[in-house]
């Protein structure tokens, strides 16, 4: 067959529909709020037309672009990592880069700035209390001998890791810490976030800061004024389950408090463990990497 | 700066907090259940102790017609309701604090995992939901035993 | 006070108590009381509840339990409504003396009918 009477490629996108033209137009109602010209926020109402693909922040960008540049709204990688973009859309607690204007089925899109967080304008908040909690935990490995030897690894084992791992996926986005029903009244509560974050450090098995963090987490505003709502849990978009790692914080301090006081950190990686070898240890080193989960 | 000074709290308050009731998981509704039947069967311990208080100095001389003519008066459907009503939150409170301390001691709220999309977190899939579901069963089972001693034994036994 | 993690410790067990307990009332007041509920306010009935020591025993524990239970609860309810250090003081006091006051009272109760009625 002669290359000039070849085809061209033919093949069709299946759904076209709202790629190239816009779907229809929503109405975004905005909380606005001036601190220098209002008393208290208010709505604004916006419309915007929305494609297939739109989501809740490229609408509040097409806003603040053509509509009202004096919207202030605070976003950065518009993919879901970084967690600037918290807000609650339609009463729900999300990230706005995450969230697909279709999919909330309402020709009404409402957003309001985070809860329980102060107001600095518009839907941006002051993330300060939230973070200030964060550093009260001390969310960093405490032990001894941190400075001394700074050349090799410790020893965790692959169990000891997935004990935490979860917990390491937090982006500091504050959407638990504004579903929390107990930081809706009470505004010394540590927060899911802080919590969650000083179980992570405490069960890390390189760490020896137990006793410290549980002095600030067993206090009259700390674990306990956690009442396993959840709401934290169901409101986090990376699945950190701030709820889960309360609960197990809680259990730490009923049933494990002297123990894990007296826990000794994980030793490094040339020194043996209490009770195991170092062959011990590299028998079990796994031959592979466990297989990816299967794709459903 | 004067960063949010005008209206620096942005609290959602009891009715945002503890008391709402839109978007709500089921944990949360759990929790304001517990709270709301925690309070009214608590006004009502005192309230009993004050009634049941009151009639001890009937009994100087022994006198049962005091306590009977007291209990005649109470013995209405209204009152019948409101205690088939401390029953029902009485069991709930129970049997839900027993799965809130479950769970403050590590059990049924399963295992850490390592998240993937959806992200749907491990504790609110794990036993204790069920268990909350169950206690709500439990709870009615023994609610409709209370509603049988407190209409059918007493008007038509 | 004591560390938070103690007396949530005490609300648990109470609590687990209470429900043990709360078992045993509900049942004297339906299936164990002769005649069912009825019965169970009978004045001969409630007469034998207060007097025999072991079912007195139990209401008393009942009441100690409850008077804990109740009062740290709503202890911590009302912490969580404001947190500036005069409110707390005053809830933490108030609960406090109220536990006491409940248990106090009920207890007198108790030993009233105990002791047949008669002071």
């Amino acid at each position: 067959m002669a290359t000039s009477e070849q085809k061209p490629l033919e093949f069709k996108i299946p759904n076209l529909e709202g790629v190239e033209k816009p779907i229809k137009n929503v109405v975004f109602r905005v909380s606005r709020f001036d601190p220098d010209k209002d008393s208290k926020p208010y709505y604004k109402d916006y419309e915007v037309p929305v494609y297939r693909f739109t989501t809740v922040l490229d609408g509040l960008i097409y806003i603040k672009y053509n509509l009202d540049p004096t919207l202030a709204v605070r976003y950065s990688c518009r993919m879901g990592v970084c967690g600037s973009c918290a807000m609650v859309v339609n009463g729900r607690e999300r990230l706005a880069c995450k969230t697909n204007v279709l999919s909330l089925n309402s020709s009404i899109v409402t957003v309001r700035p985070l809860n329980n967080l102060p107001l600095i304008r518009d839907i941006v908040t002051d993330l300060r209390p939230f973070l200030e909690k964060h550093r009260k935990v001390m969310p960093y490995i405490i032990r001894d001998d941190i400075e001394a030897h700074q050349d090799r690894e410790f020893l965790q084992s692959p169990a000891e890791l997935d004990e935490y791992m979860m917990l390491t996926d937090c982006i500091k986005c504050g959407l638990c810490y504004s579903a929390c029903p107990t930081t809706a009244t009470d505004e010394l509560f540590l927060g899911p976030q802080a919590l969650a974050q000083a179980y992570r450090y405490t069960v890390d098995t390189r760490d020896a800061g137990a006793k410290q963090r549980f002095e600030v987490v067993d206090s009259p505003h700390g674990v306990w004024r956690c009442h396993f709502a959840g709401a934290c849990s169901a409101a986090c978009p990376k699945g950190v389950d701030p709820a889960f790692a309360i609960q197990q914080l809680k259990k730490l301090i009923l049933y494990r408090r002297g123990a894990m006081e007296k826990r000794k950190p994980a030793p490094e990686s040339d020194k043996v463990r209490e009770g195991i070898s170092v062959e011990e240890v590299v028998k079990n080193i796994p031959k592979e990497w466990p297989s990816p989960p299967a794709p459903k | 700066m004067s960063a949010g000074a005008k209206f620096p709290e942005n609290k959602r308050g009891v009715l945002g907090g503890w008391a709402r009731v839109s978007h709500a998981n089921f944990e949360r509704w759990l929790y304001l259940l517990h709270r709301l039947t925690g309070i009214v069967v608590g006004l009502y311990l005192i309230a009993l102790l004050v009634e049941t208080s009151n009639v001890a100095p009937a009994y100087l001389g022994n006198n049962p017609n005091v306590w009977n003519d007291l209990m005649a008066s109470l013995y209405n459907p209204v009152m019948h309701a409101g205690l088939l009503i401390i029953a029902a939150f009485a069991v709930y409170h129970g049997l839900n604090g027993v799965r809130l301390f479950l769970a403050a001691s590590g059990v049924g709220v399963g295992r850490p995992i390592r998240p993937e999309w959806p992200y749907a977190p491990v504790s609110l899939r794990s036993p204790q939901r069920f268990l909350g579901w169950l206690f709500i069963a439990v709870t009615l089972v023994l609610t409709i035993y209370a509603f049988y001693q407190l209409f059918i034994v007493t008007h038509f036994v | 006070m004591m560390r938070e993690s103690t007396l949530m410790w005490i609300q648990y067990i109470t609590g687990l108590g209470i429900l043990v307990l709360g078992a045993l009332h509900f049942a004297s007041l339906t299936f164990l009381a002769p005649g069912g509920y009825p019965g169970a306010l009978e004045y001969t009935t409630v007469f034998s509840r207060y007097t025999d020591p072991l079912w007195a025993a139990a209401l008393e524990a009942f009441l100690a339990l409850l008077s804990y239970h109740v009062f740290n609860g709503f202890r911590i309810m009302l912490l969580e409504l404001n947190q500036g250090s005069g409110w707390s003081k005053a809830v933490n006091a108030t609960m406090f003396l109220a536990a006491l006051v409940v248990f106090l009272y009920g207890t007198r109760t108790i030993i009233t009918f105990y002791l047949g009625g008669v002071v």
